[in-house]
């Protein structure tokens, strides 16, 4: 049972959310609950302290007025305390402001508040997403830390990247620092390659003093150029790591054949 | 003869030392000692022993001395244009004015030094050569001093964006560097007396330092002026804009009275229909009209950043009058940013030049995001783009979609962003929307977070 916990200060609009939650609920039977709805973020936080259970659902008013926390400070008290709970913003058209929090608090979504009657229809479609996403968690067993994904490090937020999503790993212009290569991303974080080539499994291969490469994005191998091209790029194959790329490719069957 | 040579390339390697250390410092570039050392010695090895015999067997030569002398020196500097240029890998024409310069001012203060030689200055004398070097490792080392105080570099850098400034500046360096040589074969003396050459140092010294005093100031006056005029501009389009919304607030107050007062009519009379779609026609205007201008100025405030705020109202009326939507969210006071203003503005300027194309041939809309929190600032500006741009290529120089002689933005912005340790970026294409993401860390810029 996915406990749903509710804060905003406009108690009409609290009622009014909570009226449409428990609706979609009924309608589509999603194993949700609201725990609590409170216009009080203090509340809200001592309540999720003793709660024990952890990701969990949260709605959070962007625009609280309480003294001590407003929607950012408390949507990062939450994704503290909860790193892999799921955080909605509610938010009004005018301002439509919620980028901020979604890239500091990694929020999910956002519902808009200023038309109740697009409200359902809002909440209806966060919910189903909601649920779409948890199920897709657990079709496949929990993962154990850092099977699915790489963390990227960075400042002092943390980026989760699908590991499936990464064609390779490329040191940068700049000194210290190691470009991402991912499907329609590229990420440029602090870090060295050795250390990168470390924490992942053999999935990966380091291919150049310049170059990681998931193996299973390899498109093509050019032994003469001594070049790997993956991700629609080509990039440079040492000469010492040939060898060994063909033997770990020939052995793990990673080889994507096109 | 032997020992002639031994001698020479010995000294020739200090002297290549202090070339390489004032281009470098000139330059701006980080090096090693070992590395610096490496250099001279290869450079030493190879051009030394040909400058030493043809200096020694001047006569074989059908020019005359003071041209080959001059030529030689020449000879030398191209050498040292070209070791510095392979080492820093960067700009050739910065490299090759920073080692003119270098060469320089390395060559005045060893004609300095020539004022402590108690003989008459020869090539192949131990004594002399020993006696230069080390004075000038002396003078050398307080003139580095007063070079990292004054940072050329960037002013340097400055200078040099055409193509054409790239060339003249070169040209005058080289003819710095050999500007003694004119001296002396202005005067017809030909290395006779001692004192004589040091004078001529000094003189040059002072001269062209007085000289390039005098042109950074004007140049660096000239900017002030310009930045400031502009300053001004984007303030005053700034008051305009908040004069307007007073000028719609006004307007709606009077609007206002008259709807609430048919309302209150309506209420009365019981017509709450009519009441309801008049209530949400009311929402709509105001949200048109003066309520996007009044969310704009509340996100606008919280940039308090002079310079940041008078761009972004450049490019916002660019795009109104380009008939883009844009929405801007700046959530919380942006204050400081650890970026150096200029490159800050330039970096921003490019990724809303490219937003704003953008959106014009798709007919989309543009979102800036700016926020400063936890130690760090970020702008994540986005446009609607219905297919992804090929990312591989995106950052590379000469990469654009949109025509032969285009995308150095996005490359500049590169090299801009490559320069600071603490600062990121990063591109993604998500749900038909481009982003473009650039991180800055720490809360205040301070010289020590640059690399070059």
């Amino acid at each position: 049972m996915i406990q749903i916990l509710l804060c905003d200060d406009d108690d009409q609009i609290r009622k009014e959310i909570e009226k449409q939650i428990k609706n979609q609920i009924l309608i589509c039977q999603y194993d949700f609950q609201i725990c609590q709805s409170t216009n009080s973020p203090s509340a809200l936080l001592n309540y999720l302290e003793q709660m024990k259970q952890r990701q969990n659902l949260y709605f959070l008013d962007v625009e609280l007025k309480d003294p001590k926390y407003d929607g950012f400070l408390l949507g990062q008290e939450i994704r503290q305390a909860d790193p892999a709970g799921i955080i909605v913003y509610i938010t009004s058209f005018q301002d439509l402001a919620y980028k901020t929090f979604q890239y500091h608090v990694e929020a999910f979504d956002y519902i808009i508040k200023d038309h109740p009657d697009k409200l359902s229809g809002s909440i209806a479609k966060c919910l189903r997403d909601i649920f779409d996403r948890m199920s897709a968690q657990c079709a496949s067993p929990p993962p154990p830390e850092n099977s699915q994904f790489f963390t990227i490090k960075i400042g002092s937020s943390l980026r989760h990247v699908p590991l499936d999503e990464i064609y390779f790993f490329e040191t940068s212009s700049k000194p210290h620092h190691i470009i991402l290569h991912g499907k329609n991303q590229r990420i440029e974080f602090l870090g060295s390659l050795n250390d990168i080539a470390r924490r992942l499994d053999d999935r990966f291969f380091k291919i150049h003093r310049s170059y990681v490469v998931a193996l299973n994005q390899i498109e093509e191998i050019n032994l003469k150029k001594n070049t790997v091209r993956a991700g629609g790029e080509t990039l440079s194959l040492s000469r010492k790591e040939k060898s060994k790329l063909l033997e770990r490719i020939h052995s793990g069957n990673t080889f994507r054949n096109s | 003869m032997l020992f002639g040579l031994i001698v020479y390339l010995t000294a020739s390697f200090f002297t290549e030392i202090v070339i390489h250390y004032l281009s470098f410092l000139i330059l701006d570039l980080q090096i090693s000692k070992i590395k610096l050392f490496l250099r001279a010695l290869i450079i030493d090895l190879i051009f030394s022993p040909i400058i030493y015999f043809i200096s020694a067997y001047y006569q074989i030569f059908p020019i005359p001395p003071g041209i080959l002398s001059y030529l030689l020196d020449m000879f030398a500097l191209s050498a040292n244009i070209i070791s510095v240029y392979l080492i820093s890998k960067r700009n050739f024409y910065h490299a090759a004015v920073s080692t003119s310069f270098g060469y320089f001012i390395y060559y005045q203060t060893f004609l300095i030094t020539l004022l402590f030689i108690p003989e008459r200055y020869k090539l192949g004398s131990a004594m002399n050569q020993t006696i230069s070097v080390i004075l000038l490792f002396l003078f050398t080392f307080f003139i580095g001093k007063l070079i990292r105080k004054l940072n050329p570099s960037s002013f340097i850098q400055g200078c040099l964006t055409e193509k054409k400034q790239q060339i003249i500046a070169v040209g005058i360096g080289i003819f710095i560097a050999g500007s003694s040589h004119y001296l002396f074969l202005l005067s017809g003396v030909i290395e006779d007396s001692n004192q004589f050459m040091a004078a001529i140092g000094l003189f040059l010294l002072l001269f062209f330092s007085l000289l390039f005093h005098y042109i950074t100031k004007s140049i660096l006056q000239a900017q002030t002026e310009k930045t400031q005029q502009q300053m001004i501009a984007q303030q005053t389009a700034y008051i305009q804009t908040l004069e307007d919304i007073q000028k719609d607030v006004r307007l709606y107050r009077h609007d206002f009275r008259n709807m609430m007062s048919g309302m209150y009519l309506d209420v009365k009379k019981g017509k709450t229909d009519v009441l309801e779609s008049y209530m949400k026609q009311m929402f709509q205007d105001f949200d048109e009209n003066i309520g996007a201008k009044i969310q704009l100025a509340n996100q606008m405030v919280h940039l308090e950043i002079v310079e940041l705020k008078s761009l972004l109202i450049t490019k916002l009326s660019h795009f109104h009058s380009m008939k883009i939507p844009y929405h801007l969210e700046v959530l919380y006071p942006v204050r400081t940013c650890a970026m150096r203003t200029s490159d800050l503005l330039r970096c921003i300027g490019i990724l809303l030049d490219n937003a704003a194309e953008a959106a014009q041939e798709h007919s989309g809309d543009i979102d800036i995001m700016i926020t400063a929190a936890k130690q760090e600032t970020a702008f994540i500006i986005s446009n609607f783009a219905p297919q992804s741009p090929n990312l591989s290529y995106i950052w590379k120089r000469g990469y654009s979609t949109k025509g032969k002689d285009r995308g150095l933005g996005l490359y500049s912005y590169r090299q801009i962003t490559d320069q600071y340790e603490n600062v990121t970026c990063a591109v993604s294409w998500k749900n038909q929307r481009f982003y473009q993401e650039l991180r800055i860390g720490g809360t205040f810029y301070d010289t020590n977070l640059i690399m070059r």
